[in-house]
């Protein structure tokens, strides 16, 4: 029993140093590039040759700048994941108002729905969960970002809360292209967007669903999403009530 | 000095660009861009050029594969094709050299050398 128990810590062992790796190969690659683009262009600034052309001198300055803001936002989400899955991120849990978590996620991605024509709706409840609260607001924040990210103009986002047995259940809507099926549980993992091109044109970093994943599973929640193509999806994430609530 | 015209092919869209900027305001040549390899195999069907340069990772079709397809085309398949990648071990090189293509260049790609080294690679006299 003891060399069965033994043989199994083993191939965890180099499940987990298999998973490290492919993580680091990903990570140099989404590194390597914004670096690479930013070299380029300083390299370019610097040899003069746009000394007296202003309007390129100003595409490369911004070229640097984007890839130099795709680099903070990647190794932030890094550390992020990291603290939260390595435990060292303690998420310090309090009763709180749903309303107010989604409310100040909402005022947090106002100017991005504004620039993009959507409106934001709001449905809450009056219940209390028992939270991290400026964790949530960022689960929150992260998928309202995402449904922005990926709704036409002119559409609504929903963003609601209700009260169920044991739980408060929340809910992001979005009118967008949807997910496919096979999509609709590894887009929590790491680095698996629906389409390799959307790092890029949605400029995000490919981690914010697995720490929104994270983040939930450590106050006890579930997190899925549903999806119809070309019709929208539905984020949806549970957490526990306040031990109030439930007294 | 012959106006030349290249193809880059690069999903991203920034290094694209700046490459393209390389190649037009340092050596003059003239550029096209493709996005993923089914856009290149699409623009060598309609237009000639005098080399393509040819990230190797890309999602879809990577660079493999779209080199396979130019030299299996009789329409493309003399365009010299010079790939562009990270990727440069000296097993590779060997796999590139067996491969035939023009010539490898490796990112971080150098922006005030990167004409100077297509020209010679391509021998061509700027």
């Amino acid at each position: 029993m003891r060399v069965a128990g033994l043989a199994e810590d083993i191939t965890e062992q180099q499940k987990i140093e298999q998973m490290k790796s492919e993580f680091i190969g990903i990570v140099s690659h989404e590194l390597r590039t914004p670096l690479t683009a930013i070299k380029m262009s300083l390299g370019l600034l610097k040899s003069g040759i746009y000394d007296k052309k202003p309007d390129k001198f100003q595409r490369m300055l911004e070229i640097a700048l984007i890839d130099t803001n795709r680099l903070v936002n990647l190794v932030n989400d890094i550390l992020d994941l990291e603290r939260l899955d390595s435990g060292r991120a303690v998420l310090e849990k309090m009763s709180c108002q749903a309303a107010d978590l989604m409310q100040k996620a909402v005022e947090g991605v106002q100017p991005l729905a504004i620039s993009q024509q959507i409106t934001l709706t709001i449905n809450p409840t009056d219940a209390e969960v028992w939270a991290a609260a400026d964790a949530i607001i960022q689960t929150l924040t992260n998928l309202l970002s995402n449904a922005i990210k990926f709704s036409p103009t002119n559409s609504t986002i929903t963003l609601s809360a209700e009260y169920q047995t044991d739980v408060v259940l929340f809910r992001v809507s979005d009118k967008g292209r949807g997910i496919p099926a096979d999509k609709l549980e590894t887009i929590f993992g790491r680095f698996q967007q629906v389409d390799t091109s959307d790092a890029r044109q949605k400029g995000g970093t490919g981690l914010g669903l697995a720490i929104c994943r994270s983040i939930i599973e450590q106050h006890g929640g579930k997190i899925w999403a549903q999806s119809t193509l070309g019709a929208g999806s539905t984020f949806c994430f549970t957490l526990p009530l306040s031990p109030e609530e439930i007294a | 000095m012959t106006l030349r015209q290249i193809l880059v092919v690069d999903d991203q869209d920034l290094l694209r660009e700046l490459v393209q900027m390389c190649l037009e305001d340092l050596a003059g040549w003239e550029t096209m861009a493709a996005a993923s390899g089914e856009e290149c195999l699409q623009i060598t069907q309609t237009k000639h050029f005098d080399a393509i340069l040819l990230d190797m990772s890309m999602p879809g079709m990577n660079g493999f594969e779209v080199y396979d397809r130019l030299q299996s085309n009789p329409k493309t398949q003399a365009i010299p094709v010079i790939l562009l990648t990270a990727k440069v071990l000296p097993s590779d090189r060997d796999h590139f050299e067996k491969m035939g293509v023009a010539g490898v260049i490796a990112k971080p790609i150098e922006p005030i050398t990167l004409t100077e080294q297509i020209a010679e690679i391509l021998g061509w006299d700027e």
